[in-house]
């Protein structure tokens, strides 16, 4: 199995404080990795490093062997990595469907074809499937926002598989859930990786 | 009854130009942090724009769409690249007063550049009277709230239908999230501006056939958008509709049955219950910041 995550000696600093102090590791294709320290070690700052939300100080990050440093989090995206947020980070004045349509890649393409395209931009099918997936068909026309917490961390996790993700970075997935609704998320996610043999790294304390 | 329903159709009328208007008030807040204290200097200059094509012998409808691109450019990208994108890097309030000094700007230009008389503007059809129910609607109203509500329903299909829509609200509500699912973010904001630079154009030719093309303009109708926008809700373009509406009938009808020197009080009182009442105001949510 190759490795579709590879972290080299990675580094970051604010000022003075360094925040992640040469982390190495790579994840292979199918595999899950844990990653587990207590509040405020770097873990969620590890991710936007992987990401390209923050630049790194120092070390190097491959994704399928390319090195993406100084990439835009847009374009690594586009390479097939998506991730969840400890702090939810929903749309919450379009409704779930809308949610999962955005987080499908609809965006590529000119502002011409955007105006005249498909408004489901053909992602409503798998959009369907994804609520289904998810069990949120009951919510699926509500209003982001208005939805439970529980409900919204089950929101965040679908739209990181909407776009059939190689590799998907899961920040405290079970942060401040309920145990029905953790044992729903935690199921839902263990069907996802036996049906299409994801990859996943989970960030927990 | 007939004059209640004329007076109706004509605030209606009013007031759906002051939606047009409060509606590019909250497109520029929502995806930019914008306050745009020019923009009812943004109104009145597009019919200045038309009034210098149709002066170098272009006819009214091709005047028009130069108004409408010229302000583009110029309300549009030239406003976001040179006012709002240096000034907002240094918080919110700097770009405020950047904005009243281009109100400022843009009304003693054309005071001084082109004439400080107000100037006729064309009529979009002529002039003529419909009877509805026993009142006499003149058919400019009608036409001006056709318009209006044509215009209204299509940036409404733009922003719910539509692809481009769906990603300028992504941008408007949550930009971090957009841009990590590759939504190209400065781009959405900039539609935005070239949108409120459209609805503007719009308005002012809507409007400048009853205020007439005056530099002074901009006072009335920027005080009455950001009034609408208030009362209607800051971040719900819907709300800004909602506002624009209710102060364009209130402003007629207060005028016909309560008295005609208070008519600029009524929407400031109405204002006073709506941020004691409801401060998010009708149709707004409630929003919390870290500062």
């Amino acid at each position: 199995m190759s490795a579709v995550l590879e972290v080299s000696n990675l580094r970051k600093s604010f000022g003075g404080i360094t925040a992640v102090d040469g982390v190495s590791f790579e994840v292979r294709d199918g595999e899950i990795l844990g990653i587990i320290g207590p509040n405020g070690s770097g873990k969620s700052t590890l991710f936007n490093c992987v990401l390209g939300q923050l630049q790194p100080t120092d070390g190097e990050v491959k994704v399928d062997g390319k090195v993406t440093n100084g990439m835009r989090p847009r374009d690594i995206n586009r390479l097939g990595v998506s991730r969840t947020f400890q702090l939810l980070q929903v749309f919450p004045q379009l409704s779930v469907r809308d949610n999962l349509i955005l987080a499908g890649q609809e965006h590529q393409g000119t502002m011409f074809t955007r105006l005249i395209g498909r408004s489901d931009a053909g992602l409503g099918p798998a959009a369907d499937q994804m609520i289904e997936f998810f069990r949120l068909s009951h919510i699926a026309t509500e209003m982001a926002g208005m939805l439970s917490y529980g409900q919204q961390k089950l929101l965040d996790a679908a739209m990181a598989f909407m776009a059939g993700p190689r590799l998907v970075l899961l920040d405290e997935p079970a942060g401040g859930v309920n145990l029905t609704m953790l044992a729903n998320l935690r199921e839902r996610l263990q069907a996802y990786h036996a049906e299409r043999k994801a990859t996943f790294v989970v960030i927990e304390h | 009854m007939a004059s209640f329903i004329q007076l109706l159709v004509s605030g209606l009328a009013t007031g759906a130009i002051y939606a047009l208007i409060a509606v590019g008030f909250t497109l520029l807040w929502q995806t930019s942090q914008t306050i745009n204290f020019a923009q009812g200097e943004f109104v009145m200059l597009p019919a200045f724009f038309i009034l210098i094509a149709m002066n170098y012998g272009a006819p009214f409808w091709l005047s028009c769409l130069i108004g409408i691109a010229v302000s583009i450019v110029v309300l549009g990208i030239a406003f976001k690249y040179i006012i709002v994108d240096p000034m907002l890097k240094h918080g919110v309030l700097p770009l405020v007063i950047s904005s009243i000094a281009l109100a400022l700007f843009l009304k003693e230009a054309v005071k001084d550049f082109y004439s400080s008389q107000a100037q006729p503007f064309p009529v979009l059809v002529e002039a003529s009277d419909v009877h509805i129910f026993g009142a006499v609607i003149s058919s400019q109203s009608l036409v001006v709230l056709a318009v209006a509500i044509a215009t209204v329903i299509g940036m409404t299909f733009l922003l719910n239908r539509t692809r481009l829509g769906r990603m300028m609200q992504a941008t408007a509500q949550n930009p971090t999230l957009a841009r990590i699912l590759g939504v190209p973010v400065r781009r959405m904001v900039l539609y935005t501006f070239l949108l409120n630079a459209v609805l503007c154009a719009i308005a002012s030719i809507l409007i400048s056939p009853i205020y007439l093309a005056k530099f002074t303009n901009g006072e009335t109708l920027g005080m009455a958008a950001f009034l609408a926008a208030i009362i209607g809700g800051f971040n719900q373009v819907r709300g800004a509709i909602l506002g624009g509406v209710i102060l364009g009938i209130l402003d007629n009808l207060s005028a016909a049955y309560l008295s005609s020197q208070y008519r600029a009080a009524f929407p400031l009182i109405i204002l006073i219950i709506v941020i004691l009442v409801r401060p998010q105001g009708l149709l707004g949510r409630v929003e919390e910041r870290t500062v």
